[in-house]
């Protein structure tokens, strides 16, 4: 995976290159001292994961979380650890390291950031049913004779209730009349699961999976034993 | 009065004199530009440039292992964004120690 680290202090920069040359996930293909410049390669080079620190002069980290649309995961690197609520918030935040790293936490960042890529990179292998319908990136769906349109990869959860759904997103939910059977078949199968008869979810989006729950986001979703062998089936396991 | 260690680095470094080498050279042309830094806000009873650089002071004296130092650290940012310097002398001694500490010879 390419990385970069942004962080304005260089003794910073230097401890997380220095951890990253000890695994052979991660390569540093280059260094900031500021997020501006940081944005700037970012629109020009691929990048998989982004070291970040919160506390910079002028733009902060979290300036920089809210100004860039890449799907470019981030770790967030800080001496600070009260921020790590707010942190979590932004979905693309893999993990959140208080200074000084410690080696065996920054592995432990590894394992979840390759846990986490190999599940969004195993779409449709093996048992794993074909792509259904879905086309493009988003949907729309049809709020106070609006149409509004939501990016798949902005839903992280699909939750009935009663004649309606809510469609749950990082920034705001949606409550649509429909039903969970009929946006199921609007949804790539790559993406998403049903794993109650009452919940979808956006299995890239899964933090941890714990006996018949799932915590997806923020929210802990009940799944179903009759559901439980598919998402097992989807999820890269070691 | 708690004294600067290596040892954190050296795990960093993987126990390579070289790199631990290498990281104590960032700590030498850094840290004096902090310090400096420091004494001028501090001077200038800018409270709140002072807190950001404690902020960032704060990493170095946990990678050189001084806990209390660290706790100090802490609570001198938290007081300096209520403008409140009084802590400044007592973190000035842990500045000391590390300027001390990186000296050659020292």
């Amino acid at each position: 995976m390419k990385c970069i680290i942004i962080d304005d202090e260089q003794m910073a920069r230097a401890i997380i290159e220095q951890l990253c040359g000890q695994t052979e996930d991660l390569e540093v293909v280059a260094q900031f001292d500021n997020a501006i410049e940081a944005i700037k390669f970012i629109n020009k080079n691929q990048v998989d994961v982004i070291f970040l620190d919160i506390h910079m002069p002028t733009f902060s980290g979290f300036d920089f979380l809210d100004t860039i649309s890449n799907p470019v995961k981030v770790i967030l690197t800080t001496s600070d650890p009260k921020f790590a609520i707010e942190a979590f918030e932004y979905p693309r935040i893999v993990d959140y390291l208080v200074k000084p790293i410690a080696v065996p936490r920054f592995l432990k960042t590894v394992e979840k950031l390759k846990s986490q890529t190999s599940v969004q990179a195993a779409p449709s292998g093996g048992n794993a049913p074909t792509e259904n319908n879905a086309q493009g990136k988003e949907l729309y769906v049809n709020i106070d004779r609006r149409l509004i349109k939501i990016a798949f990869d902005q839903i992280f959860l699909i939750e009935a209730k009663g004649d309606y759904i809510l469609i749950k997103t990082h920034d705001k939910n949606y409550t649509v009349h429909s039903t969970l059977k009929k946006i199921e078949e609007k949804l790539p199968q790559s993406q998403f699961l049903k794993v109650h008869r009452s919940y979808i979810i956006n299995f890239t989006k899964i933090i941890d999976i714990e006996d018949n729950s799932v915590l997806i986001e923020r929210d802990v979703v009940p799944i179903s034993r009759s559901n439980r062998p598919e998402l097992m089936k989807r999820l890269n396991l070691l | 009065m708690e004294q600067p260690n290596l040892d954190y680095i050296e795990e960093i470094a993987g126990g390579d004199p070289l790199i631990v080498a290498q990281f104590v050279d960032i700590i030498k042309k850094e840290f004096p530009v902090e310090l400096e830094q420091y004494h001028k806000l501090i001077e200038l009873r800018d409270s709140d440039l002072a807190a950001a650089l404690v902020h960032k002071l704060k990493h170095k004296i946990s990678i050189l292992g001084l806990t209390k130092g660290y706790d100090l650290a802490v609570a001198h940012e938290d007081a300096l964004k209520q403008a409140d310097f009084d802590l400044s002398p007592q973190f000035v001694l842990v500045l000391d120690a590390i300027t001390l500490f990186l000296t050659p010879n020292s």
